[in-house]
């Protein structure tokens, strides 16, 4: 699959309310069931998940967290971009020491063989400052799918 | 030391698959023959008296890590390779294992 189609301009929100990991949750949850790309068992999937499996990401350039849940929640495959309006502390992957984040990118795997170079894909543009430095300063969604579905 | 990497993460697929990947195609490039596998953390217990180094991406749990201790089997971070940083050592140590 083209990774490229799993991103879309509906699914890139860059002012999340949200005090903690939980109500951000919540709003990305709603939102995605909304426009059918998750049912109704995700949010619940998705935050017990991500208590026993965390996923935020110290790395170079920027800290992240890639939140996902277990395929079976999933609808139609998603990378959804949530930019938070304040920082919220959510647990490192691997060893579930606390961070704070900022940028989170949901993402919605349904076909796990199919699905499983998007993390890695993934993963390289986050290495690229000169990818991240330019995800950091824009703030125009439009603008923000190009640079994902451009360089992905 | 037996002959086989694994990678475990909470579902065996994701994130394991895609360090598995990363440590196979580092080793490939380091022409050397060696298995690694993406494995599921719930099934650990069952994998680790085939493996000779287990690569953790959920963080395991004591009774696990003693159990590899008691195995014998050698234990490393995953998240290194996903994010870039200190992998090179970490591939190191791997790499002075298998070869």
């Amino acid at each position: 699959m083209d990774y490229k189609e799993m991103f879309d301009q509906q699914l890139i929100s860059l002012e999340v309310d949200g005090e903690s990991e939980e109500k951000v949750f919540e709003n990305v949850a709603a939102h995605l069931q909304t426009l059918g790309f998750v049912n109704d068992g995700y949010l619940k999937g998705i935050t017990a998940r991500e208590k026993q499996f965390p996923t935020g990401l110290i790395t170079q350039h920027l800290n992240i967290a890639l939140p996902h849940s277990d395929p079976e929640y999933i609808e139609k495959p998603f990378v959804y971009i949530a930019r938070l309006k304040n920082e919220v502390k959510v647990k490192q992957m691997g060893d579930s020491q606390e961070m704070d984040v900022k940028n989170l990118f949901f993402l919605g795997i349904k076909d796990p063989k199919g699905q499983v170079g998007l993390l890695q894909a993934f993963m390289e543009l986050f290495m690229k400052e000169e990818f991240v430095t330019a995800f950091m300063q824009e703030e125009d969604k439009m603008k923000i799918y190009q640079l994902f579905t451009q360089n992905i | 030391m037996k002959r086989r990497l694994i990678v475990a993460c909470g579902s065996g697929v994701a994130t394991s698959q895609t360090i598995a990947s990363k440590i196979a195609s580092l080793l490939e490039d380091d022409g050397i023959d060696f298995p690694v596998e993406a494995v599921d953390y719930k099934s650990i217990q069952n994998e680790l008296p085939s493996t000779g180094i287990y690569v953790y991406v959920a963080q395991p749990d004591d009774e696990v890590l003693e159990k590899a201790d008691e195995l014998g089997v050698k234990v490393f971070p995953g998240i290194p390779f996903l994010t870039g940083m200190g992998a090179d050592q970490i591939y190191e140590d791997i790499k002075a294992l298998v070869e």
